[in-house]
C-alpha cells in the first residue's frame, strides 16, 4: 500500500466508519498483526487517526463473526501482544467486499461527476 | 507502568465486564489489551478508548460470557432475607415467652425490601456503580425492618394471625443455613472464573482474587451471622 494523502487529513467520521472494516481486513491480509500496527497503517496509507475504542469492538465482532482468530504472542520486555489473522472465511469475506466496494465506488463516482436531475425535478 | 487514572479506569471496566457476565479469562484477555494498546499509543485509558462503560458496551462479547443464572442468586437473595427478617420478629416473643402475633402493618413493611431485593435485577448495575446509592438502600431497608418491628400489633384486635415463635425461628434458621450452603458453593465456583490475564504465572492474581472471595463467603453468611448476633444480644439482656 502506498500513501497517497498527507498524515493530516481528516475524514468526514461517516467515510471512515464505512470504509474502516473493509481496510482493517486488507491490513490484516498481508500478515498477523496487533491493534496499534493496524491503527499506525491505517494512519500511513492517509486515513486518519483510528482510536483503540472504535478499533476495538470492530476486531471483536469480526472475531464473533469467524472472520479472525486470535493468537497471544510475548512481547518484547513488555506485556504479551494479541495478534489477529484472517481465517479463510475472513479472507473470503475481505474478497467479496472489495468487489462490493468498487462496485459501490464506482457507481458513487460516476454519480458525482455528472449534472444530475431527478425524476420529479426534471 | 500505568498511572493511577489508567488504574481507575481498569478497575471500571473490570466491574462493567463483571456486570455483563463476561469469564474472568474473557476479563484477563481484554485487560489485557488494553494495557497493551496504551502501552503501545503512549495514551491514557480514558483518552483511547472513551469511557469504560461505553466501550464494554461497544464490544462483541458473545464469545466470552459464562452462563449466570440472575434469576437463582436473586431468588436466594430474597429467601434467606425473609427468612432472616422473620427470624428476627420472632426473637422477641420468644423471649418473652408470647406468641408471634402478625399485624398488616406489620407484615407491609416487611414486605418493602422483599419487593426490593425482588426487583434488583432492574438497577443492580446502577447500585454497583454508586457505592452510596447502596447504603441509601440498605438503610431504607434496615429502617423498613425496625418500622415493621415497631408496627407489631400492640392490641387483639390488631393481631391479623398468630404463630408459636420457637416453631418460626427453627423453620427460618433451617431456610438461612440452607442458602447460606447454596451460596458458599456458588462463590467457590466463582472463585475458578478468577481473572487470569494471557502470560501471567499462576498466583499473580491470588491478592487480586482473595479478596472478592473472602466477601463472597462473608456475604454467604450474612444472615445466620447477624441472626446469631441478634440473638445473643436477646439471651445477654434477659
Amino acid at each position: 500500500m502506498s500513501a497517497d494523502h498527507s498524515l493530516d487529513v481528516s475524514w468526514p467520521t461517516d467515510w471512515l466508519r464505512a470504509a474502516l472494516g473493509l481496510c482493517t481486513l486488507q491490513i490484516l491480509d498481508a500478515q498477523p498483526t496487533y491493534g496499534y500496527a493496524i491503527i499506525a497503517e491505517l494512519a500511513r496509507v492517509g486515513l486518519g487517526e483510528v482510536k483503540g475504542g472504535t478499533l476495538y469492538p470492530l476486531l471483536t465482532r469480526f472475531e464473533a463473526a469467524g472472520w479472525l482468530e486470535v493468537e497471544w504472542r510475548p512481547g518484547e520486555g513488555g506485556p504479551g501482544r494479541k495478534y489477529f489473522a484472517l481465517t479463510a472465511l475472513g479472507r473470503s469475506e475481505l474478497a467479496r467486499q472489495r468487489v462490493d466496494w468498487r462496485s459501490f465506488t464506482r457507481i458513487t463516482t460516476n454519480f458525482l461527476s455528472h449534472s444530475h436531475q431527478t425524476e420529479s425535478g426534471q | 507502568m500505568s498511572s493511577t487514572l489508567d488504574q481507575k479506569w481498569f478497575d471500571e471496566f473490570i466491574l462493567e465486564l463483571r456486570l455483563r457476565d463476561v469469564s474472568g479469562e474473557g476479563i484477563g484477555d481484554h485487560l489485557a489489551t488494553v494495557k497493551e494498546f496504551v502501552a503501545d499509543s503512549g495514551e491514557s485509558a480514558e483518552a483511547a478508548f472513551g469511557a469504560p462503560r461505553d466501550y464494554v458496551a461497544s464490544l462483541d462479547l458473545s464469545a466470552y460470557t459464562q452462563p449466570v443464572s440472575v434469576a437463582g442468586v436473586v431468588a436466594q437473595s430474597v429467601i434467606g432475607l425473609a427468612a432472616f427478617l422473620i427470624f428476627a420478629q420472632a426473637i422477641w416473643p420468644w423471649s418473652a415467652g408470647e406468641s408471634l402475633d402478625v399485624g398488616v402493618a406489620q407484615l407491609a413493611w416487611l414486605s418493602l425490601p422483599l419487593i426490593g431485593i425482588t426487583l434488583l435485577p432492574l438497577y443492580l448495575g446502577a447500585l454497583l456503580r454508586r457505592f452510596w446509592l447502596l447504603v441509601v438502600l440498605t438503610l431504607v431497608f434496615a429502617l423498613a425492618g425496625v418500622l415493621s418491628a415497631v408496627s407489631a400489633p400492640q392490641t387483639a384486635e390488631a393481631v391479623w394471625f398468630s404463630l408459636d415463635p420457637l416453631l418460626v425461628m427453627v423453620a427460618s434458621a433451617l431456610i438461612m443455613i440452607a442458602a447460606s450452603i447454596i451460596s458458599t458453593v456458588r462463590v467457590n465456583k466463582d472463585a475458578d472464573e478468577s481473572i487470569r490475564e494471557p502470560f501471567s504465572e499462576p498466583g499473580d492474581g491470588a491478592k487480586e482474587q482473595s479478596q472478592p472471595r473472602l466477601v463472597g463467603y462473608i456475604g454467604a453468611w450474612l444472615f445466620p451471622l447477624c441472626s446469631l448476633f441478634f440473638l445473643a444480644i436477646v439471651l445477654i439482656s434477659r
